[in-house]
């Protein structure tokens, strides 16, 4: 997917043309799913969130040229936010990742870490990853992929609350000045 | 205002771009971005950085109600919002001088434009817009040189008109009513529109044309001029 041909389609959807926001739809919809999927762990509210999410992406077509990100990170990030945003419904409970799952992102060849290497677009962030500390990437990783709070990895990872933000702060410090070199 | 402290500012947009910034302290740092545009620049920098981390999750097609939804609650979304926001931006103020100043700074650098048109109100004769291409670019640049009022219910679409009389005009997509729209083509534009006599804007219900063809008055037209 053409990070151009998305711009362009999402100019389009600006200007009010249905047929781009049809086929904006048909490209993105699949991954956009997923992401609210992983983070909601629930269907429901995973349409929920992708309905919401494409309705206002057709509202605020015409606001995207004004940040300054790849048409798929602006997409994603209105995603994440309303994903984010259903989590703090009062009185929600959601069951966590299993455990397996969590220990496979212990072992740094296994899993997403392996995969985001193959991609052309996450390369250079995956190698970053790569040279974080194993505690520093794992709580960054599942707090991203699954929307896990400071309390929730700490209690997960069995770690006191302190030592899983100072892992997570010191972890983005060393992301960012590694993708800055 | 302790949100003045850089280091702090950069901590808690990585944490928002994370996920990690939640609950009250989250919907605070979001008001605080609405009006804080160097805020929301340091967040969406930390979104470049760690979005990429996406590309490890699966596809999930979503069924089709989903798409269905969508629909159903964007029928009937006004136009005028987007236009309006449009209008807002107000880069181009109007008239002559202002086409004389953008033909004179792309005069500077002759060797890359390749074609323009400069598009008159058929009622006033008086240009409106200029179309133009750049060499080897697959992108197609309409900028309005007069900012135009369109009805809520309608939208701008330009069309190539056809070398030979007996084919029908192509669309080559809508435009803001101001402001600069860039239109990209599969291959350089240049050369897909090589043989266009003129271009035509016409007025269309919102969506564009339902046909294909166009539907509207012709408002404005120009010769396609080889630079």
């Amino acid at each position: 997917m053409q990070p151009d041909a998305l711009g362009q389609l999402l100019e389009q959807c600006a200007l009010g043309n249905r047929a781009a926001f049809a086929d904006l739809y048909r490209q993105t919809s699949a991954k956009l799913f997923g992401v609210a999927l992983r983070i909601l762990r629930r269907e429901d509210w995973a349409e929920e969130v992708l309905q919401e999410s494409f309705v206002n992406i057709w509202r605020h077509a015409a606001a995207y040229s004004v940040y300054k990100s790849a048409p798929m990170t602006w997409m994603i990030s209105i995603v994440r936010n309303r994903a984010l945003d259903i989590l703090r419904r009062p009185g929600l409970e959601i069951a966590l990742a299993d455990e397996s799952l969590i220990e496979a992102w212990e072992d740094s060849d296994a899993g997403p870490l392996d995969r985001l290497l193959k991609s052309n677009e996450a390369a250079a962030l995956a190698r970053c990853l790569q040279q974080l500390d194993g505690n520093q990437r794992q709580s960054i990783m599942l707090a991203f992929y699954y929307g896990l709070t400071h309390a929730e990895l700490a209690k997960h990872l069995r770690q006191p609350l302190g030592t899983v933000k100072s892992w997570i702060r010191r972890g983005l410090q060393r992301l960012r000045e590694c993708l800055t070199i | 205002m302790k949100y003045a402290n850089p280091e702090l500012r950069d901590k808690l947009a990585a944490e928002y771009a994370l996920g990690t910034l939640r609950g009250a302290a989250r919907a605070r740092f979001r008001r605080l971005m609405k009006y804080d545009p160097a805020l929301r620049r340091t967040v969406t920098e930390w979104e470049n950085r760690i979005y990429p981390m996406t590309e490890a999750t699966a596809e999930v097609e979503p069924p089709a109600r989903v798409w269905n939804a969508i629909q159903a609650s964007l029928a009937g979304t006004a136009q005028q919002i987007v236009l309006g926001f449009w209008r807002t931006l107000g880069l181009f103020s109007s008239g002559l001088a202002l086409a004389l100043l953008l033909y004179l700074g792309l005069a500077q650098r002759p060797e890359t434009l390749s074609y323009m048109a400069l598009l008159n109100d058929q009622k006033s004769q008086q240009p409106v817009l200029m179309v133009s291409t750049v060499r080897n670019s697959p992108k197609l640049m309409i900028k309005v040189l007069a900012p135009q009022t369109i009805a809520a219910d309608k939208v701008l679409e330009l069309w190539a008109l056809p070398a030979e009389q007996d084919k029908p005009p192509k669309s080559l997509g809508l435009f803001a009513a101001s402001g600069v729209t860039t239109l990209q083509f599969s291959q350089a534009a240049d050369q897909q529109l090589g043989n266009i006599p003129a271009l035509a804007v016409s007025l269309e219900p919102k969506g564009g044309s339902p046909t294909g063809l166009p539907t509207g008055p012709v408002l404005y037209v120009g010769k396609w001029l080889k630079m």
